[in-house]
């Protein structure tokens, strides 16, 4: 079996992180009083120990111990409930984390935990001495009438040998009457209890306890001897114990248990509920899409070359199919948005607490979905902007009660989908956007001149705040300053074909507005001409198209510009980035592109269509090529390269 | 071939329990994901011996243990536990389980423990 332990590894990795998610809702919940979260906590802890137990992860096999413990003494109501609990619990949670991510990556769970662990430690430390005066009721029975004595010798390798002992005496109780067991339950529980125990019973038959013997495992051999002036002997040595105690601390897990179930069966708990499909496959599925999309133009272009009508109905038919295929393949890579979502509540929870504000955090539409890839892109800047709201949004409960506003701030994300977009919401009732501040930091820090500055828009100036090096905080704080910015918000998104929008009223609020497309694999695009070869512009980037004359072209220090509306864009002719040098039209055609909030002007010969293109990415040391981000195939069979504005242009020539 | 049923919660012990017993020469009818499932799919298949985790959702081990044993008393179920469960295991015990297979599972010990209670050795 040791040479599928990586098999198992991945669904490790996999199954604990669905569980981690799992426990961090269900701390939050706890946290606001729902008490069904503890026995959540306290399975899902159980679980991952379970799994990590197998897989030989002893840091985090005991760690979840000692957290499932805790929980358990939680749930027995020894401990209370309190933020600090919850705090230590936590990292405790966040170091299970840690371990399985560095078990991912190189294959070990050694992180130092023994703060945790002993502040868990602690907290149970209180009612320890109680455990340890319980009381064991030994009362003593004769077992005179006995016949039979079984002394059983469980094998040395056996686990839990208390509990195997129970599992003879229950088995021998169904054919006999049981009379005594020596030593007693409680002294085979120690730790030097060697295996070897004597029932004393009473039973018409022996063959029958044979039988039953038989089919208990573990056990190393057993003697079994009729009794008959021997009994008062033994019972002068030996007192017997009483064989059923001990069950009381289940018993009232179970109460506490079966209490809650009546309100756990109503809320019905959400389960994750998915296939494993390696995005990687679907991927190649859906080039493969491609390619019968492709096959389909070329029995097309015969059908019409010999003018086939059957062919051609067949083709069309077919048509039907793949394009069925394509929507069913998209669906598959979709998921829902609570994937990321479900992170939040915990992140501002613990943002929350550390900056002392009050936040009511509040998610919609959870079960929103997205395509994988573009989920997984928009996670960080998400992070981000939702660290923002409560960071700078929020304001202290001080400064909200002096301004006549509830205390408790409220953060709102919600995700939806309009039309052909899906939409990401994040509004926050904090203290909005100080135009007027962001104004004067946008001209101080040169992103715009005084004189732009009064020519533009309040939303204009509010969307200031997505220009790269601006922060309207002189230092970013230890929260919002993870490197990602506002301006790479705005990148990715657009990046993904999206846009940002925001809107926001001094001392009322903010809210963002993210419109993303549902999908990346297939984009709309502009495809242009430059000599022979066709090239696609993600029609994301292009703002406009327009003719290139002798009137809109200027050349300042040898640097071509068009002038657009009576502003200047800088210019790039393709043909000179492609070294193309044949069939120079009559006119060409300025595209103009954005790129971080900048405009610049592709120059083309002209634009052929525009065309929902299939993404196919460069691989191997193609992948390197700057300047596109893949190639498509159109239906002619014609292999197409992607432009990507941002590293076409973001090279020396623009410096 | 004995008719085994695994009840368990997570996919990931279910696939372990399925590859041991598959070795030992048993015949997995069906797996369960709680004790819920456990009860409905043990009334379907009939199976001879069930691996019973206990800590679960919707409802535990032992109170599935509780339903197959009403329904057929004969059941033979083993319960799935972890060092420190001793007294859950015992409470098993009382109410009629089998056997018991501890975690980490060591996959000879797996098969034997299910051999014996299903009578096969």
């Amino acid at each position: 079996m040791e040479g599928d332990m990586e098999e198992y590894k991945q669904e490790f990795i996999q199954e604990a992180r669905e569980y981690l998610d799992l426990m961090n809702q269900n701390f939050i919940k706890l946290e606001n009083g729902d008490l069904n979260a503890i026995n959540e906590i306290f399975r899902v802890a159980h679980t991952i120990k379970g799994m990590a137990g197998f897989m030989g992860y002893k840091n985090l096999e005991e760690l979840c111990h000692k957290l499932e413990s805790a929980m358990g003494k939680v749930r027995d109501g020894e401990i209370e409930i309190t933020s600090e609990i919850v705090d230590v619990m936590l990292k405790a949670v966040d170091a299970i984390e840690e371990m399985i991510n560095k078990i991912e990556e190189e294959d070990s769970d050694d992180i130092n935990v023994s703060d945790i662990i002993s502040d868990l430690s602690e907290f149970m430390q209180e009612k320890k001495d109680k455990e340890q005066v319980r009381e064991v009721d030994l009362s003593k029975e004769s077992f005179g009438n006995a016949n039979i004595r079984v002394d059983v010798y469980l094998s040395e390798d056996c686990i839990m040998k208390s509990v195997r002992a129970a599992l003879v005496v229950e088995n021998l109780s169904e054919v006999s009457e049981i009379l005594a067991v020596i030593p007693d339950e409680n002294d085979m529980e120690k730790e030097d209890f060697d295996g070897h125990f004597t029932v004393f019973i009473k039973a018409p038959d022996v063959s029958k306890i044979e039988d039953v013997m038989s089919k208990i495992a573990e056990v190393d051999r057993f003697e079994v001897s009729l009794l008959e002036e021997q009994k008062t002997e033994v019972k002068g040595e030996i007192e017997a114990g009483e064989v059923r105690e001990g069950e009381t601390e289940w018993d009232k897990a179970k109460e506490v248990k079966e209490e809650g179930r009546g309100k756990l069966l109503k809320k019905k708990d959400r389960k994750f509920e998915s296939i494993r499909v390696n995005i990687a496959q679907l991927d190649t599925i859906m080039n493969l899409v491609g390619e019968l999309v492709i096959s389909k133009g070329r029995l097309l272009q015969i059908a019409t070359e010999y003018d086939i009508p059957e062919l051609k109905e067949a083709v069309s038919i077919m048509d039907k199919s793949i394009t069925s295929l394509q929507d069913e393949i998209m669906q598959i890579r979709m998921v829902k948005v609570e994937r990321v979502f479900n992170k939040f509540p915990r992140m501002v929870r613990d943002l929350a607490r550390k900056l002392g504000k009050k936040v009511e955090f509040v998610m919609e539409g959870l079960d929103t979905e997205l395509d994988r890839t573009v989920l997984d892109e928009i996670s960080d800047p998400l992070i981000h902007l939702v660290r923002n709201a409560v960071d700078h949004g929020i304001e202290s409960p001080e400064e909200r009660k002096a301004a006549g506003k509830s205390e408790v701030g409220r953060i709102r994300l919600a995700a939806w989908r309009e039309k052909n977009n899906i939409i990401i919401e994040l509004e926050d009732d904090g203290r909005g956007l100080d135009v007027e501040k962001i104004k004067q930091k946008a001209v101080e820090k040169g992103i715009i001149t005084p004189a732009e500055a009064e020519s533009m828009s309040e939303d204009e100036l509010k969307m200031l705040i997505f220009a790269p090096g601006f922060s309207t905080k002189d230092k970013a704080t230890e929260i919002s300053g993870r490197g990602v910015g506002m301006d790479v918000v705005k990148t990715t998104v657009e990046k993904l074909g999206g846009s940002v929008r925001i809107s926001s009223k001094k001392g009322e609020g903010t809210k963002i507005r993210i419109h993303l497309p549902p999908t990346v694999a297939i984009i709309k695009s502009l495809l242009v001409k430059v000599g022979h070869e066709t090239y696609a512009i993600p029609i994301s980037s292009v703002i406009e198209a327009l003719y290139v004359t002798e009137d809109n072209w200027k050349v300042i220090h040898g640097n071509p510009f068009l002038i657009v509306r009576g502003k200047l864009v800088p210019a790039f002719k393709l043909r000179d980035l492609f070294n193309v040098v044949d069939g120079k039209p009559e006119r060409e055609v300025g595209i103009i592109v954005e790129r971080e909030g900048e405009r610049y002007a592709l120059i083309a010969d002209t634009i052929a269509e525009q065309q929902e293109i299939v993404i196919k990415p460069l691989t191997g040391y193609l992948a390197k090529i700057r300047g596109f981000s893949g190639v498509t195939i159109l239906g002619d069979g014609r292999v197409v390269p992607i432009l990507d504005i941002s590293s076409l242009l973001g090279g020396d020539r623009l410096a | 071939m004995p008719k085994v049923l695994i009840v368990d919660d997570t996919a990931f012990m279910r696939k372990l329990l399925r590859n041991i017993l598959f070795s030992g020469g048993f015949d997995i009818v069906g797996e369960a994901e709680n004790g819920k499932q456990a009860v409905e799919l043990y009334k379907q298949l009939k199976p001879d011996v069930v691996t019973m985790d206990i800590v679960m959702p919707e409802m535990n081990g032992i109170e599935a243990l509780k339903e197959i044993k009403k329904m057929d008393p004969q059941a033979k179920v083993v319960m799935c536990t972890a060092v420190g469960q001793e007294q859950m295991v015992k409470t098993a015990i009382k109410l009629g389980a089998k056997g018991y297979i501890v975690k980490p599972f060591q996959a000879p010990k797996v098969i034997e423990e299910l051999k014996k209670v299903a009578g096969m050795s």
